[in-house]
């Protein structure tokens, strides 16, 4: 069976315990082969991660740094300008649609009326007995309407 | 007052010298960080870089409620994070052939050595290595890890917990520890 201490080794290996846990865990460890086992294995892996560095040249470092910050410096204000452009751009775009969307909206209305025209001047010769001939005074094809009426 | 404030304050006020000063005092302790997480040393030197150049734009959010290496240390751990996704480097298999093999059936301190945790360290969830190189390379306490990794400090004991239990598992997997428990 386990031993209920292991998950506190840990904290033992990492000295998160307080002083007095450390002692009576270090009293522990002694007199139990798992924990002491175990506790070596962590440390084997703790010195296993640590054992690995890299010292670059600082001067170096610092430089490359310098060169890359002032490019992106130089590449962010272009990115405004096209962004600026881009959003100006896009603030335009409404204006042909809206101007769109109105003369369709004026078109439709003026052919309905146009063509509401021409039936009440249809219905207004015929009762009345007049021979007007709408096709000489008003431009467009209204025989769809006779049609439509006969 | 905390030296690396008063070179902050210095470079918000408009003196690259400040920030010089910093970059040269953590620039070996991020690569280093970097180079733990990625296990790539050129690109320990980019994700550093790249660190740093976020903390030169990001030095005014910068409130000074946890030290500046903490902020620095959580800046490089998702630099790297990114570093790895983008080159699709994050999920590697803990089953990955390429660690190194050493047959031995017992444990030796002396076989558990650098190049074997280290390929075995990269095997393990981003999660866990990064709560554990925080602990190892950095030396810091759970306190500082949670405070790093905006997580509490059970969270960190954990992650510590489960990435040594994972690095144990490739170890007993590749022969070099024998588990008799």
């Amino acid at each position: 069976m386990k031993c209920k201490y292991l998950k506190l080794l840990n904290r033992y290996a990492d000295n998160e315990l307080k002083l007095n846990e450390r002692d009576i865990l270090g009293a522990h460890i002694l007199n139990c082969q798992d924990c002491a086992k175990e506790l070596k294995l962590i440390q084997a892996l703790k010195k296993g991660v640590v054992n690995n560095r890299i010292d670059s040249n600082q001067e170096f470092f610092w430089q490359e740094l310098k060169s890359k910050i002032t490019l992106k410096q130089t590449a962010d204000k272009e990115e405004i300008f096209t962004l600026d452009f881009t959003k100006f751009a896009r603030k335009l775009i409404p204006i042909p649609v809206v101007v769109g969307v109105i003369a369709a909206i004026w078109l439709s209305v003026s052919v309905s009326t146009t063509n509401e025209n021409l039936i009440d001047r249809y219905l207004f010769d015929n009762v009345n007995g007049g021979i007007s001939n709408i096709t000489e005074e008003l431009p467009g094809d209204y025989s769809g309407v006779s049609i439509l009426l006969n | 007052m905390d030296p690396d404030l008063e070179l902050i304050e210095r470079f918000k006020s408009g003196d690259l010298g400040g920030f010089e000063m910093l970059v040269k005092k953590y620039q070996n302790k991020s690569i280093n960080l970097a180079y733990s997480l990625t296990q790539d040393s050129s690109g320990a030197q980019d994700i550093a870089q790249e660190a740093f150049i976020k903390v030169y734009e990001n030095i005014l959010k910068f409130r000074q409620e946890s030290k500046f290496s903490s902020w620095l240390y959580r800046i490089v751990v998702n630099t790297a994070y990114d570093y790895l996704r983008k080159n699709k480097l994050l999920n590697v298999s803990l089953n990955d052939e390429a660690c190194p093999e050493i047959i031995d059936t017992k444990i030796q301190e002396d076989i558990l050595a650098k190049e074997l945790v280290q390929s075995s360290l990269a095997r393990i969830p981003f999660v866990y290595r990064s709560a554990l190189i925080l602990k190892e390379i950095e030396d810091l306490s759970y306190e500082e890890i949670s405070k790093t990794l905006n997580v509490s400090i059970g969270t960190v004991e954990s992650r510590i917990y489960r990435a040594r239990q994972l690095l144990k598992e490739i170890l007993i997997k590749k022969g070099v520890y024998k588990n008799e428990m």
